[in-house]
C-alpha cells in the first residue's frame, strides 16, 4: 500500500489544509464507496488519515486534544499521598469541588483523593468541574500516577471508584496512560487487588467465581484467591509474623510479596508455608528413609511434627503458597505455549511409578503404604496443580527414590548394594545439600530473566535439578 | 416506491416521501406510533400493535413484545401453540406497516430503507433483512439509527462541514454516536452504547419506589398485580415529564392503594440511571477524539429522552441546548423515510456516502513483559480497535515465547478490556511452528480484515515459510437458510392479520377488557355494561352506527384516565 505520498490517492497536487483534503477525499469516496471497493476504500482512508495527521501537525491544531491535553511526565508528577485530613479549628465547609473550576488537575486530584469514598462517588458526578473531558483525562493520569505510587495509601474502595469513573479497566485508556508512561500493569494489579479485597471484606459467596477468573491473571492474585477458598485470610496472617521479610524475598520475588502487601498481608506468610511444605515432605523422606520406620506408626509422625489439626492446616495452605510460587515462577511459560506434550509425559511417567510402587508391593506391604501415598501425591500435584515446579518434582524423586532403595533392599537380590548405599553416613549429608541446592537455584532461576527464557517448558525443569541431586548423591557416594 | 421503516424496540414507525418531505403514515388507529407487539386473539388471528399491547399484560402467553432484543439469535417466542422466531414477529410488524402504508397511499410498497441501531452486528443485521423477506419486501439498505437521526434533522443539507452527537434512549437501549457531515459524506465517527439501558429502567424506578413507600414486596406480588402496576407507572412515567406532581391508584392485591410521587423526587431516585448515561457519551467523544466544544449541534432522540432530566444532563455536558424540534419518538422514522427519498432520486444517491465503524475491539492474546519485567499472560492486544472506520484491515507481528516452541496459538477476542479474561472469545487459530534458535527469528504477521458487514477475517503468516493460515469468524448462530425462509415466509403468508378495519374497534374492545379487569366493584360493572352494549352495536354490521358507538365508547372510556391514569 503506498502510502508515502498520500495527496495521489486523494487526487491532490500535494498537501493542503485539512478542508482541502476533506474535500478531495469526499470527492474519491464516490468512485469507491466502502461497501463497493473495500480495498479502494481501505487505501484511500489510509491517505486520507495520514494526509489529515500531516495537516494537523503543520497548523499544530490538534484533532487530538486527549494526547496533548495530558503533558508528557513533568509536571504530572505525582502528589505525596494524601494524609489524613488535618484536624482544623474550624468547622470545614460542605466541600465542593464546583468552586475550584479554575484550579490545576494537581489541587484537583490531591483533594478528590482526600475524599471519603461515597464523597468521592458523588463529587466524580456531580462536580462540573468534572464533567469537561480534557479535565478528565488529566486527571485520569494524575490519579493513576497517584495510586501506583502509593497505593497503600489509597483505600481499595477509592480505588474502585476512581477506576470505575476514569475507565482504567479500558483498553483505549490503558493505551492512553501507557503512552504516558505510567505503568498501566501495575495499576491494574492494584484494581485487582482492591476488587479481591472488597471481596473479601464482605465475604459475598462469589469468591470462587472471582478465583477464577483471577487465575486467568497475573501472578499474586490468583494464588491468593486460591488460598482464600481454602481458608481464611485471618488464618493465613496468622503465621505471618514469625518469619523475616528478607527470606520471603528471596523465595517468592518482589511481584508476589507487592501483591501481598497490597491486599494487607505480608510476603513472609507464603514463604513459611512453603518452608513447611518442604519439611513435611523431607519428613516423609525422612520417614521413609529412617532404619526404624517400620516401627513409626502415621500419628507418631504426625506427633512428632506438631498436632494433627495444624499440620492439615500447613499442608492445605502450603499446597495453595505452593501454587503461587509454582504460577509465579513458571508463568511465563503457560501462554502461549502449549501445554499438551510436557503433560502427557508427565502423566506417563507418573503411571510408570505406580506401577513400580505397585510391583514392589507385591513384596511387601509397607511399601504400598509409602509408594502409594507417595505416588498419589505426585499425581496430585501434577494434575490438580496441573505443573509442577522442580522442586516439589525434586522432591517427590527424592521420596521415590528413597522408597525405591527400600523396596530394593528388600529383594535379597540387591540387598548387599543397598546395604552398602545406605551406611554410608554421605548419604544424609547430600540428600539435604540436594534439597537447598534445588531451592537455591530455583529461586535463581526464578529471579533471573533471561535464564527464565531459556528455560524449556516446564516439565523438564525437574529433571535438571533430579539431575544436580543425582550427581551430588553419587558425589556423596565416591567419598 | 421505496418506503423508511423504524423497527424499534417498544414502536415501530413507517414513513414516505412526499413533496413536502418525508411523512410519517398512521396506522388504522390514527397514531403513527404502532406498538412493537404481535399477539394472538382469542380466535386464534393475529393482533399487532395497539390491541396486541393491551393485551399483553391480561393474555401475556399469547402475546410478545420487546423481540428486537433477540434478533440474530435462534430463541424463539411462544405464542399460545406456536413458535415464532424473532424475524417472524418482525415480519408481522413489518406487515402491518405496510398494510398501513397501502390504506394511505393506495400503492404497494416494494422496497424499504429499515433503521438499525448502531451496535448491530452483522447476525442482527441479517436477521433484520431476513425479516424484510418474510414480509414480502427488498430492503434497499439498513441505516444505523443515529445516522437516521442526523438525517432527520437535515444535518447533511449544511454546506459547511459539522459534527453531531446523537443521542438516542429509547425503550431498552441506549445509544450514542458522533457524526461528521461534509461534503456529501456522513462519516460516523464513534459510537457506544448500553445495551441494558432504557424507558423501562425508569418504570422499574418508579415501581421500586411504590412499592417501597407501600411497604409491599416486590416477590410477593401476583403476576397480574405486577403487570397493571408496570402499566400504571409507565403513564405515571410519561406524565411526570409534564407534571410536577401526581397522585395514582395503584391497584394490589384486590385493595387500592393511592400513591404520590413528585417529579422532584423522580428525579433524585432517578440519577444513578442518568449517570449511567454520561460514560457511553464520554467515551464516544474520546474514541472520536472530539472536546466538547468541536461538537458543532447536539441531537437527543428516543422517546424516553422526552424525560427533562436526559435533555438537561446532555445540555449540561455540552454546555448547549440540545436538538430536540423533532418528535423525539419519530426522529429515526423521519430519518429512514429520508434516506429512502435520497435512494428512489438517483442522483441524489450519488451524493451521499455514508462510512461507519466497527463497535468493538478486537485483537488476540499475548503475554506482555511488564514494567518490573515479570511477563503477564493473558494481556489483551488489540488489532482493530473499536470505532476504526471500517472496511478496516490490521496487522500486526508477534514472535512466540519460547525457544523450543512447536505451536503458536492464537486466541481472538472481542472486547474493552486489557485482559482477555474478561473479553468475549471468538475463536482460536494453531501454528505449527518449525524449529529456531531464537524467538525473533521467528516472526508471526497476524492481519484482521473487517468488512462492513461485520465479518472478521484473521489471517496469520509465518514471515520464514510464507506460510499463510486463514479463518473467518462469522458470528451468525441463529440465521435462517434461503429455504428456512422459503418454507416460513408459506407459513406465514398464511397467518391471517386481524382485518384492518376492525382493528380500531378491536383496540378499543381489548383495553376494555383490561380496565374490566383492573378494577372492582361499580367501575367493573360499568365497564362490562358498555362492553356489551359495543359489542351489540358491532353486531348491526353497519358503518355509520359502528363509528359512532366506537367514538362515544372511548371517550367513556378516556373518564378512566383521569380517575386512573392508563
Ligand atoms: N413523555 C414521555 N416521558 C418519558 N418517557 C417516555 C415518554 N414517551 C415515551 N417514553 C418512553 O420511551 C420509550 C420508547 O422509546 P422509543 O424511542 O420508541 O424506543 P424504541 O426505539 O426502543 O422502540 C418507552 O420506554 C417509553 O416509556
Ligand atoms: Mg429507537
Amino acid at each position: 500500500m503506498s502510502v508515502d505520498f498520500p495527496w495521489n490517492e486523494l487526487g491532490m497536487d500535494g498537501p493542503g489544509d485539512r478542508r482541502a483534503i476533506k474535500r478531495a477525499y469526499a470527492v474519491r469516496l464516490k468512485s469507491c464507496r466502502p461497501e463497493d471497493d473495500a480495498e479502494g476504500f481501505a487505501r484511500l482512508r489510509q491517505a486520507y488519515e495520514i494526509a489529515q495527521a500531516w495537516a494537523t501537525d503543520q497548523d499544530g491544531q490538534p484533532i487530538a486534544p486527549v494526547f496533548v491535553a495530558a503533558s508528557p511526565e513533568g509536571d504530572d508528577r505525582p502528589p505525596a499521598p494524601p494524609a489524613s485530613p488535618a484536624p482544623s479549628e474550624m468547622e470545614p465547609e460542605p466541600w465542593t469541588l464546583a468552586r475550584r473550576d479554575n484550579d490545576d488537575p494537581q489541587a484537583l486530584a490531591q483533594a478528590l483523593l482526600a475524599l471519603e469514598p461515597a464523597a468521592l462517588a458523588r463529587e466524580l458526578v456531580e462536580s462540573p468541574a468534572l464533567w469537561k473531558l480534557e479535565v478528565k483525562d488529566r486527571l485520569s493520569a494524575i490519579l493513576a500516577r497517584c495510586v501506583i505510587a502509593a497505593p497503600g495509601a489509597v483505600s481499595s474502595e477509592t480505588v474502585a471508584i476512581l477506576a470505575a469513573s476514569f475507565h482504567w479497566d479500558d483498553v483505549a485508556e490503558c493505551r492512553r496512560l501507557a503512552q504516558l508512561h505510567i505503568p498501566v500493569d501495575v495499576l491494574q494489579q492494584i484494581l485487582q487487588a482492591a476488587q479481591l479485597r472488597r471481596v473479601v471484606d464482605e465475604g459475598g459467596p462469589d469468591v470462587p467465581p472471582l478465583a477464577q477468573n483471577l487465575l486467568r491473571w497475573g501472578a499474586g492474585p490468583k494464588a491468593w484467591a486460591y488460598a482464600l477458598r481454602w481458608k481464611g485470610a485471618a488464618n493465613v496472617a496468622a503465621y505471618l509474623s514469625q518469619f523475616p521479610p528478607p527470606v520471603a524475598r528471596l523465595v517468592f520475588g518482589d511481584n508476589v510479596i507487592r501483591f501481598w502487601n497490597l491486599v494487607g498481608c505480608d510476603g513472609g506468610v507464603l514463604a513459611l508455608h512453603m518452608l513447611r511444605l518442604n519439611l513435611i515432605l523431607l519428613g516423609l523422606v525422612l520417614w521413609v528413609r529412617s532404619p526404624g520406620y517400620p516401627e513409626v506408626s502415621m500419628g507418631d509422625f504426625l506427633r512428632a511434627l506438631g498436632a494433627p489439626a495444624k499440620i492439615m492446616n500447613a499442608l492445605i495452605l502450603s499446597i495453595a503458597s505452593f501454587k503461587l510460587s509454582v504460577i509465579y515462577g513458571f508463568q511465563p511459560i503457560s501462554q502461549p505455549v502449549p501445554l499438551g506434550w510436557s503433560r502427557r509425559w508427565r502423566l506417563a511417567a507418573i503411571a510408570v511409578l505406580i506401577a513400580v510402587m505397585a510391583v514392589m508391593a507385591a513384596f511387601t506391604p509397607l511399601i504400598v503404604l509409602t509408594g502409594l501415598s507417595l505416588a498419589i501425591a505426585g499425581l496430585v500435584c501434577v494434575t490438580m496443580l496441573k505443573f509442577t515446579s522442580s522442586l516439589i518434582w525434586g522432591v517427590s524423586t527424592l521420596a521415590f527414590i528413597g522408597a525405591g532403595l527400600r523396596g530394593l533392599q528388600e529383594l535379597s537380590l540387591f540387598r548387599p548394594v543397598v546395604e552398602r548405599i545406605l551406611s554410608f553416613d554421605g548419604f544424609w549429608f547430600g540428600l539435604m545439600l540436594a534439597a537447598l541446592l534445588m531451592v537455591v537455584a530455583e529461586m535463581v532461576v526464578r529471579e533471573a530473566d533471561a535464564v527464565l527464557r531459556w528455560l524449556p517448558p516446564r516439565m523438564s525443569s525437574g529433571i535438571p535439578a533430579t539431575a544436580v541431586l543425582l550427581v551430588i548423591w553419587l558425589f556423596a557416594q565416591w567419598f | 416506491m421505496i418506503i423508511g421503516i423504524d423497527l424499534g424496540t417498544t414502536h415501530s414507525l413507517a414513513g414516505i416521501m412526499t413533496d413536502q418531505g418525508p411523512r410519517l403514515v398512521a396506522n388504522a388507529l390514527g397514531e403513527v406510533l404502532t406498538p412493537s407487539v404481535v399477539g394472538l386473539a382469542d380466535d386464534g388471528a393475529l393482533l399487532v400493535g395497539a390491541a396486541a399491547h393491551e393485551r399483553l399484560h391480561t393474555h401475556p402467553r399469547l402475546t410478545a413484545a420487546a423481540f428486537k432484543r433477540y434478533m440474530g439469535s435462534d430463541r424463539e417466542l411462544i405464542l399460545g401453540n406456536r413458535r415464532f422466531r424473532p424475524e417472524e414477529l418482525s415480519a408481522l410488524v413489518i406487515r402491518s406497516l405496510l398494510d398501513d402504508v397501502q390504506a394511505h397511499t393506495g400503492a404497494k410498497a416494494t422496497e424499504a430503507v429499515i433503521s438499525v441501531p448502531a451496535y448491530f452486528s452483522d447476525a442482527q443485521r441479517k436477521a433484520t433483512r431476513n425479516a424484510a423477506t418474510l414480509a414480502g419486501i427488498r430492503v434497499e439498505r439498513l441505516i444505523n439509527e443515529p445516522t437516521a437521526a442526523a438525517l432527520a434533522y437535515g444535518l447533511d443539507q449544511r454546506d459547511a462541514e459539522s459534527r453531531f452527537l446523537v443521542v438516542d434512549l429509547g425503550g431498552g437501549t441506549f445509544d450514542v454516536s458522533v457524526l461528521e457531515l461534509f461534503d456529501g459524506v456522513v462519516e460516523v465517527h464513534a459510537s457506544a452504547g448500553d445495551n441494558f439501558l432504557g424507558g423501562e429502567d425508569f418504570v422499574d424506578l418508579l415501581a421500586e419506589l411504590a412499592l417501597a413507600d407501600l411497604k409491599l414486596d416486590a416477590s410477593t406480588l401476583a403476576g397480574g398485580d405486577v403487570a397493571v402496576l408496570r402499566n400504571r407507572l409507565e403513564t405515571v412515567k410519561k406524565r411526570l415529564s409534564r407534571e410536577p406532581d401526581i397522585e395514582v391508584d395503584l391497584p394490589i392485591d384486590g385493595a387500592s392503594h393511592c400513591w404520590r410521587v413528585s417529579q422532584e423526587r423522580f428525579i433524585a431516585a432517578a440519577a444513578p440511571l442518568v449517570e449511567r448515561m454520561r460514560a457511553p457519551i464520554q467515551r464516544a467523544m474520546r474514541d472520536a477524539r472530539l472536546s466538547a466544544d468541536q461538537i458543532d449541534e447536539v441531537v437527543v432522540v428516543g422517546g424516553a429522552s422526552r424525560m427533562p432530566m436526559v435533555v438537561r444532563m446532555v445540555g449540561t455536558l455540552f454546555g448547549r441546548l440540545p436538538l430536540r424540534h423533532l418528535n423525539p419518538d419519530e426522529a429515526i422514522g423521519l430519518g429512514a423515510t429520508a434516506m429512502a427519498g435520497l435512494k428512489s432520486r438517483h442522483a441524489a444517491l450519488e451524493e451521499t456516502v455514508i462510512t461507519d465503524v466497527c463497535p468493538y475491539t478486537l485483537g488476540v492474546e499475548t503475554v506482555m513483559a511488564g514494567s518490573d519485567g515479570n511477563w503477564l499472560s493473558g494481556t489483551f492486544q488489540p488489532l482493530i480497535e473499536r470505532n476504526t472506520t471500517i472496511p478496516a484491515s490490521r496487522e500486526q507481528t508477534f514472535v512466540p515465547l519460547q525457544r523450543d516452541q512447536k505451536e503458536l496459538e492464537l486466541r481472538i477476542f472481542q472486547g474493552e478490556s486489557p485482559r482477555v479474561a474478561n473479553n468475549i472469545l471468538l475463536g482460536a487459530l494453531k501454528l505449527q511452528l518449525p524449529p529456531f534458535d531464537e524467538p525473533q527469528q521467528m516472526p508471526v504477521v497476524v492481519r484482521f480484515t473487517y468488512d462492513v458487514n461485520g465479518l472478521l477475517e484473521v489471517e496469520a503468516t509465518l514471515v520464514v515459510s510464507q506460510n499463510t493460515t486463514r479463518m473467518v469468524i462469522e458470528q451468525n448462530p441463529g440465521l435462517l437458510s434461503a429455504e428456512e425462509i422459503e418454507r416460513r415466509l408459506t407459513a406465514l403468508a398464511a397467518l391471517k392479520l386481524h382485518p384492518r378495519e376492525q382493528q380500531a374497534n378491536l383496540a378499543l374492545i381489548t383495553r376494555a377488557e383490561r380496565l374490566y379487569e383492573e378494577f372492582l366493584g361499580e367501575d367493573r360493572q360499568a365497564v362490562m355494561t358498555c362492553l356489551v352494549a359495543f359489542r351489540s352495536e358491532l353486531e348491526s354490521q353497519d358503518n355509520d352506527r359502528i363509528r359512532h358507538a366506537r367514538h362515544h365508547f372511548a371517550q367513556w372510556l378516556a373518564q378512566f384516565d383521569q380517575v386512573a391514569p392508563l
